[in-house]
């Protein structure tokens, strides 16, 4: 199946939800359901709550109550009230139904559904919506009931799975470790803090995943945990579970015929279905990321390690999202079908509909969050993994710069062979600057021991001073350079050093030209870090 | 959704009707369509004598019986011209009294009366003489549930009368009905007007010292056809079950309790009215 069947496909599903929508919209008016209630049901409240002509006329019996309330708090007092109460709690509605039928049979009559409802179309919707019922019930407890994965089980659980992968972690950390070495030993005329900000981050993401992390996920998956039952609870004044079941849903006194109702029980079953694979998801798959993500921290320095580390934190925010977005979708639906006592079709609708779709929420947010994690980790220390982290690699990365600027000037000094290398420190300290909020790496930190980028290449000549050849822009211009400047030594001393200059001039270019080859290996191997423009 | 999600959920969807095509063809024949309430079961036993002759208005309820107005708030006794019924064998159908009859009081109730079972009087307004009978226990329990939805003094005294052990623990709660029949001035709580009398009646044990009634109500679509009902299923019968033992001169209840309600009843439940 191509490309053009999933289009197909997916303008068929969207044709059969609108199509759904529609028929609800405009089966509405012939079912009379609007949120105004007739004079049947008006009668069927006043009735069951003990109303006379506006009043609750009960002598202090139903003690301001009503005598609904009343007579369901009767059914537990026990003794004689229970027993009192008996029959009133037994006949009641049938009784207010059948005395606001015979008094208002047109409006007790108009809103009859479908006689499909009394055929095998009928009984078998009335057994997919039971079912769906019973789905939500399970939901709802495994949503407000303790997961068994918190607390000691989750943390335990997440130890466990370092534990088992520890080894790998290791191997992963040292071959990470030797990339961005290699990485660094390839930069080096480039800017070496480039490299050093990999390493860094590699790192700090090791220590960051294997240390804080498992604590700080645990801390804020009870924190959710806590904050949905406490929304549902506020939100729903009462027991949660009890009242979102008693979010009537659809059933056939709605006013859908059963056809309708099938459509959008199969969409509420496939929503419950995808909400408990979501739950379920949500603890298992929790506990075996946070295990992993030392591992995938540890190959940070691979594209592959960093695409696992990124897809992974990705996963941990939108689990951690989930169950409070979920949970306001439940309170609006809640609130949605609560306003009178018989839900309105539309209210019903929609509330089946949000319910179901409180199941979308995780992939919708993984689709949400993930980029963004991924765009936050990717920008490089800073942005990435916090402020402390990028303020480390900026200062790890700055103080190298100086140190391969004092380096090169004394090269420079020694050999007139100029200062190649601070131009690459200087490169390196201009790259660090717009990524890195750490003082210590900005580019006049950086510059106090080696030449900042808008000055001359030959930043070492100075130091130098006596080579005017050191101005070269290539690497292969520099090498020539200083074997002209040792071939022009007048002295034996000076000879010999020249010569030695020259010949680790000569193996300098060899190294260069491997190096060349090493990096164009390695970068169409890896791909692991865009170089940014500025620096090309 | 990617391309595999998409065809998964078709696949349900597809699976789902297929599923409703087979239930409907298999079992689309055997069964009526419309919106006709289920009947309950063909009853083992029915009335076979007419009502008790009383004085009063006659009209019917919404379910077609025949019911006497009358003036008295507590119900008037009728004349006793049958025996008593005999205890049941284990639990075996009682058949209906003879001389069976509804009577609506003021407060807007329905209560029943018989001409074999009592009650045979009235004392300090509520009908008493109730037969030691399986069907004396049945009348009682019948206007134990009427008079349970007139929530006043008429209740009140019934439940004295009937219940002491229970009125015992809690006797300011009667004064309590009693006053609220007083602010509603004697009328019954709103619902008595689609209250329908115990039409079935069935007895999970019934000895003369001790008894166990269950009585169902017609269904609201019996009374007034398929409706939109609220809160309950228009074909449901309210049930109730009530415990009652023999005192030494009368019957007494010992508990009362609403059950949940039934769709159908089956062959257990004898049609009485």
């Amino acid at each position: 199946m191509g490309a053009v069947d999933l289009t197909r496909l997916k303008q068929l599903a969207i044709a059969l939800l609108a199509a759904v929508l529609a028929s609800v919209a405009f089966a509405a008016p012939a079912a009379a359901q609007d949120t105004d209630q007739n004079e049947f049901q008006s009668f069927y409240e006043d009735c069951r709550n003990g109303d006379l002509d506006g009043d609750v006329l009960d002598g202090g019996l139903f003690a301001g109550t009503g005598a609904h309330e009343w007579l369901r708090e009767s059914a537990q007092a026990g003794g004689l009230r229970e027993t009192l109460t008996a029959p009133a709690r037994g006949v009641v509605s049938g009784a207010c139904n059948t005395a606001g039928a015979a008094l208002h049979p047109t409006d007790a009559i108009e809103a009859v559904t479908s006689g499909f409802w009394g055929d095998p179309i009928g009984d078998f919707v009335k057994s997919l919506l039971e079912g769906n019922a019973q789905a939500l019930s399970l939901i709802m407890t495994m949503w407000i009931k303790e997961s068994p994965f918190s607390g000691a089980d989750f943390e335990s659980s997440v130890a466990g799975v370092f534990n088992l992968t520890l080894w790998a972690q290791v191997l992963l950390f040292v071959v990470s470790l030797i990339i961005a070495g290699a990485r660094m030993a390839v930069a080096r005329n480039r800017g070496l803090g480039d490299g050093f900000e990999d390493v860094g981050q590699l790192v700090f993401n090791f220590i960051l995943a294997g240390a804080a992390l498992p604590a700080v996920i645990m801390s804020l998956h009870m924190a959710t945990d806590l904050v949905s039952t406490q929304w549902l609870t506020d939100g729903l004044g009462g027991d949660p579970e009890a009242k979102i079941n008693a979010v009537a849903l659809i059933d056939e006194e709605t006013g859908l015929g059963p056809a309708a109702v099938l459509i959008l029980v199969v969409f509420a079953l496939l929503g419950a279905l995808a909400q408990m694979l979501a739950l379920v998801i949500r603890e298992g798959l929790l506990v075996v990321v946070v295990g992993l993500l030392p591992l995938a921290a540890a190959s940070f320095a691979l594209s592959t390690g960093k695409q696992a580390f990124k897809s992974m934190i990705g996963f941990v925010v939108a689990a951690l999202l989930f169950k409070p977005v979920a949970t306001l979708l439940y309170l609006v639906a809640f609130w949605l079908s609560s306003g009178t006592e018989q839900p309105s079709m539309m209210e019903a609708v929609s509330s089946m509909l949000l319910l179901a779709a409180a199941g979308l929420v995780l992939p919708a947010l993984m689709r949400v969050v993930a980029p963004a994690v991924s765009a936050s980790v990717s920008g490089g220390s800073a942005a990435g993994i916090g402020a402390a982290a990028a303020g480390a690699t900026g200062a790890v990365a700055g103080a190298a710069g100086a140190a391969l600027g004092n380096a090169q000037q004394s090269l420079g000094g020694g050999a007139s062979s100029s200062g190649s290398g601070n131009q690459s420190a200087a490169n390196g300290a201009a790259y660090l600057g717009p990524h890195s909020s750490g003082g210590s790496s900005s580019p006049p930190a950086a510059g106090s021991s080696g030449p900042t980028p808008s000055a001359p290449s030959g930043g070492g000549a100075p130091a130098g001073g006596r080579s005017s050849s050191g101005t070269g822009t290539s690497s292969s211009g520099r090498v020539g350079g200083a074997v002209a400047s040792a071939a022009r030594g007048a002295g034996t001393v000076a000879g010999f050093a020249a010569a030695g200059v020259g010949a680790v001039a000569t193996a300098a270019q060899t190294t260069a030209r491997a190096t060349q080859t090493t990096e164009q290996m390695i970068d169409g191997a890896l791909a692991a870090h865009p170089t940014p423009h500025h620096y090309r | 959704m990617t391309k595999k999600a998409w065809i998964s959920g078709a696949a349900v969807l597809i699976v789902a009707l297929t599923v409703l095509v087979l239930v409907i063809t298999m079992s689309g024949t055997d069964e009526q369509s419309g919106q006709a309430a289920p009947a309950p079961a063909t009853p083992t036993a029915s009335p076979t004598t007419a009502p008790a002759e009383q004085p009063g208005r006659v009209v019917s309820d919404l379910v077609g019986r025949q019911v006497t107005v009358v003036d008295a708030p507590e119900g008037e006794p009728v004349a006793q011209t049958g025996e008593a019924g005999a205890f049941p064998g284990g639990t075996e159908p009682v058949a209906a009294p003879a001389g069976l009859a509804l009577q609506r009081v003021p407060s807007g109730t329905t209560l029943m009366v018989s001409s074999s079972d009592g009650p045979t009087a009235v004392e300090r307004g509520v009908m008493t003489g109730y037969a030691r009978s399986p069907v004396g226990a049945a009348l009682l329990t019948a206007n134990y549930i009427g008079l349970g939805l007139e929530m006043g003094p008429v209740y009140a005294d019934f439940m004295q009368r009937f219940a002491p052990d229970l009125v015992a623990e809690d006797p300011e709660l009667l004064e309590e009905l009693r006053t609220r029949g007083a602010a509603t001035q004697g009328r019954a709580m709103q619902a008595a007007e689609g209250f329908q009398a115990p039409r079935w009646f069935r007895f999970s044990h019934c000895s003369p010292d001790f008894c166990t009634v269950e009585a169902a109500m017609p269904s609201v679509s019996e009374a007034v056809g398929q409706v939109d009902t609220i809160d309950v299923s228009a074909t449901e019968h309210p049930v109730m079950r009530v415990s009652l033992s023999w005192t030494g001169e009368q019957w007494e209840i010992v508990s009362g309790r609403s059950l949940p309600p039934l769709e159908e009843l089956d062959r257990s439940w004898v049609l009485w009215i």
